[in-house]
């Protein structure tokens, strides 16, 4: 059986089918979590942005227009902005930062030293401005290109390009091991 | 390219050129092949994206079935937006004051046209039965008594 398109499904969730809106969620929930959570670092915070974001999608479906935008850009970009709505809520921060290092080294102080270097990477990310980060989760972690990024935060490529420019440079300053 | 273009771009976009903008790639590559310079360099810049690129927390096969259950049934109880809103929220803002406008500009002239046609016999009426109604009559018009 072939299965429906993101297009179709949100063609019958536009019209009120509450059994296409299970599919859609169903085959974006987790990547929607993974999202919200990279941006927050918080898995509570990233579950309440998930399902408001499908919530949106649910109430808002009608405005969805598939000649403009993938539907997964239109739901990035609802995760995005949740994501960064709630990081400029007075007195919100991550409660845990976002990923693990991979647990396959076989000698302790190796993953503790990578447990570190994470831990300073995503203190140096949480410390970005909200759309620098964005750029940089959506190109690098993500692996999205430079127009599909550009998409998700409503901008053009080359806009796009400059924002990214400027998360690298302020990331590679954190980072730096001698900082001036 | 020269190398000071290509070690710009790679500070800028990252140790993938072929993830840069479509236009710079085939320089980039061209610029690669010819110096060894530039491919130390981008070695180099592989180390710091791979401090970017850490893997996504694994988010669990219950932890997702939670979230759908919870939100399949949220839906369930939610309404969807209605044709007004669908309508007006395609627009911008600036449109949508425009339109209110417009409706208005349109209601009340139509409110006039239609005052007008039906108020059309007493605005032919004769100039001295309109005097008339200014002055005397008018109160038995009310209170049902001339005074």
């Amino acid at each position: 059986m072939i299965e429906a398109s993101d297009d179709e499904l949100m063609g019958r969730v536009a019209g009120g089918d509450a059994a296409a809106f299970d599919r859609l969620a169903a085959r974006h929930m987790r990547r929607a979590v993974a999202l919200a959570q990279r941006m927050t670092g918080n898995p509570s915070d990233a579950d309440e942005i998930a399902q408001e974001a499908f919530l949106r999608v649910w109430q808002h479906a009608g405005r969805w227009d598939g000649g403009r935008a993938a539907f997964t850009t239109w739901l990035y970009r609802i995760v995005m902005n949740l994501a960064i709505d709630r990081g400029r809520r007075p007195g919100w921060s991550p409660l845990e930062d976002a990923g693990d290092p991979p647990d396959e080294q076989p000698d302790a102080l190796t993953r503790i030293a990578e447990r570190q270097t994470a831990e300073q990477v995503n203190r140096a990310l949480a410390a970005l401005p909200d759309r620098q980060r964005a750029a940089v989760v959506l190109f690098h972690q993500e692996g999205l290109s430079l127009r599909q990024a550009a998409e998700i935060l409503t901008m053009n490529e080359s806009a796009f390009a400059s924002l990214l420019a400027r998360a690298r440079a302020a990331l590679k300053a954190a980072l730096s091991p001698d900082p001036a | 390219m020269t190398d000071e273009d290509f070690l710009r771009h790679l500070d800028d976009y990252g140790a993938a050129p072929e993830r840069w903008p479509p236009e710079l790639r085939a320089d980039a590559d061209t610029a690669l092949a010819r110096s060894p310079a530039l491919r130390a360099a981008l070695e180099q810049a592989r180390s710091f994206d791979r401090l970017l690129t850490a893997p996504a927390a694994p988010v669990e096969d219950a932890r997702v079935t939670r979230l759908l259950s919870a939100v399949g049934a949220a839906a369930r109880g939610m309404p969807q937006e209605g044709v007004v809103m669908l309508l007006l929220g395609r627009m911008q803002r600036r449109r949508v004051a425009g339109f209110c406008v417009a409706l208005l500009a349109l209601g009340w002239l139509a409110g006039g046209w239609l005052t007008g046609q039906f108020a059309g016999p007493a605005a032919t009426a004769p100039r001295g039965q309109e005097l008339a109604l200014l002055n005397d009559e008018v109160v038995t018009l009310f209170d049902g008594e001339s005074r």
